[in-house]
């Protein structure tokens, strides 16, 4: 099957209709940069795929390659549209269209592939695999990862045909592994369960072995030795009792001790009682002292205020005295009372004044001293005494406080019916026993009931036990079950690379030809692919001595190479009836040797009977191509002029190559 | 391994009109290439004659050539050589490769099969090694290593559910 025309309008950069006849043979197609030589190639995949793979994922400001698809320059174009029209070996057309406007044709479709055979996203593929352009070369000679590369070829020579079944293995495979997780989840919790139950049974089994007598206890306390209906009652009321009774117990002791503190006959008792005597007596003998001190205190103040008397008299005298001795004798007589006196005995008369202040004034002074004496004394005294009251006081509060505490006490124990002289022991011990009693029957009334549940519990473990081998059983089967579905996608993925190594090993040939014939590397001619990996899968290629062409290939050996590959997976394709190559500028990075090697190679698959459609820019080279691509007939070669007018668009002047002459040696 | 006999053999099943201009050169045609073949013994041989093999060729046919057009512009001087005395000599026909002037020439050493012949004209060639890749249908491999029932389940069921219990109950 060829590409037998294209027509657009309005598509890309054409605002006129551009009509394309290809060559049966080749189509070379020429122009500058711009021209629209790729819009030749963008055209053809729109109609196939619908859309253009090298934009697909890329935006800017909101918007896709969807966006300028069409026209988007002044002027309007008539019609919006791109048209397809292929021919059959036999000779039969059909067209496939495709427009923004629902004019939209794929009637034929079906006819470009083998549906057995082809892989999924067939169009995709086939654009994929026999559009060459610039950038795939580029994208698999530098910067294709090997497990990208693996896919590429793995999808497009048609090997996949497990997509389906992976899809499902992979949904079976989540659903088993989260059963599994439930089933364990399931498992864990029974185990658990029964865990807990055998541990309650063996604590219930050592409860119910104490089990003594309970119909014996049981009459003993409550008169009957049937057990009692509300089993919980009697155990809440039986404790309250236990408690009542100890509590009973404890204040009877108490009491009976503090009674034998108080009572008067007790030693701390009778030091009390002769603690105060003695205060009483001490306090007798202070008051008597402090009496005695009082009297000789007002003794001495009387004989001092007497003294005091005296002290105006003493007074005069003195200044008498100070006058006589200052007057002095005043003619032999007395200047004080006229007297005539002689000199000796005036001085006498005056030493005897002295005489008589100074006595008082030492008996003056002598009285003070007593009298302040006298009253620090009394003070002391005083002191002492109300000491001595106060601590009386005290020890005999204590005393009527013991002596109230003695009857209080003495009246609670005749409270709990102890009268004088009774032993409280007799009272106690009744208390006592009733508690032993009660004690010993809750502890078997437990013991009875602990019985009946070591019988439940063995029932509950024997059921957890069963739902234990059947949750254990479903945790088996859905491990299994994982694990089976596990091994098919392991087998899957084994399978699919088996059949990718021998597809791979069928093309070995092709792909080391076009490598040959390319010759990235003129020391390196030989190549050989690389495959490893189990779960993802890398194709890497090696040259040498096991040398990754990616580090030591320039940048247009590896165009060189990546074409190599490109143009082995297109001629390997079984499934596709489509035998046109279409390549989109191919030599750009190429020097004119292995330029020369490209055209070769393409009349090489020319010769091979494919449809070649090549655009180049430079001009010597597309005449180059159209001389070397091989044909038979006029018309079965074309040269397409591509150009790029302002205001008009693109536009294409075809032109039939003319077939070279035929015999040039052999006629001469 | 006589080279000539080898080239004459390859060129006529490639559809190439052969015939020898002397004991060690031919020349082909077709609709659309032309040439001659030299063979020599050693690869120093070509270093050292290849320019006046080519310009006797171009001599002795300068006529036919200025009257075939185009065509004159695909002629192919190949100058194949069984042996090198040197590693030099890989080089030096290299460098014969890549001088474009008048001819397209094919210099090729160490031709000792006629594989290696057949790889030296690969330029005048179609495409040798092309395959068909067989189209063994994956599925029965696939079915025959994990079982026919469980297959057919993952094949045909829709439902995760009931395919899930398919393999719960598959021992």
């Amino acid at each position: 099957m060829r590409l037998r025309s294209l027509y657009i309008d309005g598509f890309r950069g054409a605002l006129s209709p551009v009509e394309v006849e290809f060559g049966d043979a080749f189509t070379v197609i020429t122009g500058r940069n711009g021209a629209g030589k790729s819009t030749i190639c963008d055209a053809i995949e729109y109609v196939l795929t619908g859309t253009l793979e090298r934009f697909r994922l890329d935006t800017e400001k909101g918007e896709y390659i969807d966006d300028y698809l069409w026209w988007r320059g002044p002027g309007s174009p008539q019609r919006r549209i791109a048209r397809l029209t292929f021919a059959t070996d036999s000779g039969e057309e059909f067209i496939l269209s495709r427009g923004p406007d629902g004019d939209t044709t794929q009637r034929g479709v079906e006819k470009l592939y083998d549906p057995t055979k082809a892989p999924e996203s067939p169009l995709p593929r086939l654009c994929q695999t026999s559009i060459i352009r610039d950038e795939t070369i580029t994208r698999f000679s530098t910067d294709l990862s090997e497990t990208e590369r693996f896919d590429f070829v793995n999808r497009a020579i048609g090997i996949s045909r497990f997509d389906k079944i992976e899809e499902r293995l992979t949904l079976v495979n989540k659903r088993l592994r989260d059963l599994v997780a439930l089933r364990k989840t399931e498992y864990d919790r029974v185990r658990e369960e029964a865990a807990r139950l055998t541990s309650e049974l063996s604590q219930a089994r050592i409860t119910a072995s104490s089990t003594a007598n309970l119909q014996e206890l049981l009459k003993a306390v409550t008169g009957s030795p049937e057990a009692p209906t509300d089993v919980r009652e009697f155990l809440r009321a039986s404790q309250l009792e236990i408690t009542r009774n100890r509590a009973e117990i404890d204040d009877i002791e108490r009491s009976s001790a503090t009674l034998r503190q108080l009572d008067p006959a007790h030693p701390s008792q009778a030091e009390l009682k002769r603690q105060l005597e003695l205060q009483t007596s001490e306090m007798s003998e202070a008051e008597v002292a402090v009496k005695s001190a009082e009297l000789e205190l007002s003794r001495l103040a009387a004989a001092l205020d007497s003294e005091r008397l005296r002290s105006a008299r003493i007074e005069a005298l003195a200044q008498l005295r100070e006058q006589g001795i200052r007057a002095g004798l005043q003619d032999g007589h007395c200047p004080l009372c006229g007297l005539h006196i002689g000199e000796g005995e005036y001085k006498a008369h005056l030493e005897e004044l002295e005489r008589e202040i100074r006595g008082f004034n030492d008996s003056l002074t002598s009285l003070v001293t007593q009298h302040a004496d006298a009253k620090a004394k009394h003070q002391q005294l005083r002191s002492k005494f109300e000491q001595l009251r106060a601590a009386y006081q005290q020890t005999l509060s204590r005393s009527e406080a013991a002596e109230k505490a003695y009857a209080a006490g003495r009246a609670k124990i005749r409270d709990f019916g102890l009268t004088s002289g009774t032993n409280i022991a007799t009272v106690i011990a009744p208390k006592r026993q009733r508690i032993e009693l009660l004690e010993k029957t809750i502890s078997s009334l437990r013991s009875s009931l602990a019985l009946a549940r070591v019988s439940d519990l063995e029932r509950q473990l024997s059921t957890v036990q069963d739902k234990l081998r059947i949750a254990d059983f479903e945790l088996s089967r859905a491990s299994s079950a994982e694990s089976s579905a596990r091994e098919f996608d392991a087998a899957l993925k084994r399978v699919s690379a088996e059949i990718v190594d021998e597809r791979l090993a069928d093309l070995s040939p092709l792909l080391s030809e076009l490598y040959l014939r390319l010759r990235p590397h003129s020391e390196w001619a030989e190549i050989q692919y690389l495959m490893r990996g189990d779960v993802r899968r890398f194709l890497s290629f090696t040259v040498g001595s096991d040398i990754n062409p990616r580090f030591v290939f320039s940048s247009g050996q590896r165009r060189a190479l990546g074409l190599s590959f490109l143009l082995a997976v297109h001629l390997s394709r079984s499934w596709c009836y489509l035998k046109t190559l279409i390549l989109d500028d191919p030599v750009q990075h190429i020097d004119d040797y292995r330029a020369m090697h490209l055209v070769e190679v393409l009349s090489s698959i020319r010769r091979s009977g494919r449809q070649v459609i090549c655009g180049i820019e430079d001009p010597a080279l597309a005449d180059l191509l159209c001389r070397r691509l091989k044909m038979e007939a006029s018309g079965e070669g074309v040269k397409v002029e591509m150009r790029f007018s302002l205001g008009k668009g693109i536009s294409a002047e075809c032109t039939d190559v003319v077939p070279l002459v035929a015999r040039a040696l052999v006629s001469a | 391994m006589p080279i000539l006999d080898e080239a004459r053999g390859i060129l006529e099943r490639a559809g190439y009109l052969v015939f020898s201009a002397d004991a060690t050169t031919l020349e082909f045609e077709d609709d659309t290439l032309m040439g001659f073949i030299a063979a020599y013994q050693f690869g120093e041989e070509i270093v050292r004659s290849w320019r006046d093999r080519q310009s006797s060729f171009l001599r002795k046919n300068a006529p036919a050539l200025r009257s075939s057009g185009l065509k004159s512009w695909n002629v192919y001087s190949v100058f194949l050589a069984a042996s090198n005395n040197y590693t030099e000599t890989k080089r030096e026909l290299l460098a014969i490769e890549e001088d474009f002037q008048s001819t397209r020439k094919i210099a090729q050493s160490n031709l000792v099969s006629a594989t290696d012949v057949s790889r030296a004209l690969f330029p005048l060639l179609s495409i040798q090694n092309l395959v068909e890749l067989r189209q063994e249908d994956p599925t029965e491999r696939l079915r025959a290593r994990v079982g026919e029932k469980i297959f057919n389940a993952v094949q045909t069921m829709e439902s995760t559910e009931e395919l899930a219990q398919i393999f719960l109950e598959t021992k």
